[in-house]
């Protein structure tokens, strides 16, 4: 994703990305990256949460806005409702 | 943040696709950042347009190549009405099984053609752009395909573009 939307950021377009490992994000350094802290395959949220993918969606549209340097901003989305996230990040579940 | 408990989820990363799939992969890493362009209207006059790398495909389209050790860096185009009900997914680096019952979590064109109903975004683009989120072998990606959909979204106008990982 980061390789992807540097690419269009060199052709100069505005982009405004999500990343789910911060660490992965400071590696590749695309202009603009919206940290949410959800497992993979749920970016936005549970599913049937419509909720909390709208607001997931949303504060993307925000920081789009207003972030007006380059860097990763923390949405402060974070999952706690299990270890699934937690589990995926040491490849221990899916 | 769990990335803060002591793991280090890129070097996690960089030796299981390297033991288990493609030892020739690493990281690319850049010293800088990319060009950052401002969005130059409101968002509530913002022409959108919408990445994703989570392997969403037409039925009708060719899946991704779950199977290659390098990944595949080929991307389907999907008209932004679409139903949801009518996408597919082939990924092999996540469980697709809850994007399938509910693709929201990962493309949220529900939500957004809400807003641009809504008027929290000036409109969407007609068109999606769909990557599969495993790739190994970058060269291609970068050289072509990347440069190929960049060149869609400036013929299109668009003012800003979301991207999602999965």
């Amino acid at each position: 994703m980061g390789l992807l939307q540097r690419a269009l950021d060199e052709a100069g377009l505005c982009t405004l990305s999500i990343t789910q490992n911060m660490e992965i994000t400071a590696i590749i350094m695309p202009s603009r990256a919206l940290y949410v802290g959800h497992p993979f395959g749920l970016t936005f949220g549970d599913v049937g949460d419509g909720e909390t993918q709208r607001r997931v969606l949303d504060a993307m549209l925000d920081a789009a806005a207003t972030m007006t340097h380059r860097g990763i901003r923390d949405s402060g989305f974070e999952w706690d409702r299990d270890d699934l996230r937690y589990r995926q990040l040491r490849k221990q579940g899916c | 943040m769990l990335e803060s408990r002591g793991a280090n989820f890129a070097q996690i990363e960089r030796d299981h696709v390297r033991s288990r799939v493609y030892a020739a992969f690493d990281w690319h890493p850049f010293d800088r950042f990319s060009p950052y362009t401002p969005l130059r209207v409101p968002v509530s006059e913002a022409r959108v347009a919408f990445v994703t790398t989570a392997g969403v495909h037409l039925p009708e389209q060719p899946p991704f190549d779950t199977a290659a050790d390098a990944g595949d860096s080929s991307w389907r185009v999907i008209p932004t009405e679409t139903p949801l009900a009518e996408l597919v997914l082939s990924h092999g680096g996540y469980d697709t099984r809850r994007a399938s019952a509910d693709p929201n979590v990962v493309l949220p064109l529900d939500h957004l053609r809400s807003f641009a109903a809504e008027g929290r975004i000036g409109a969407l683009s007609p068109d999606t752009y769909s990557f599969m989120g495993y790739v190994a072998d970058t060269d291609r990606l970068l050289r072509d395909e990347a440069l190929a959909v960049a060149a869609f979204l400036l013929a299109d106008r668009v003012d800003l573009v979301l991207l999602a990982p999965t």
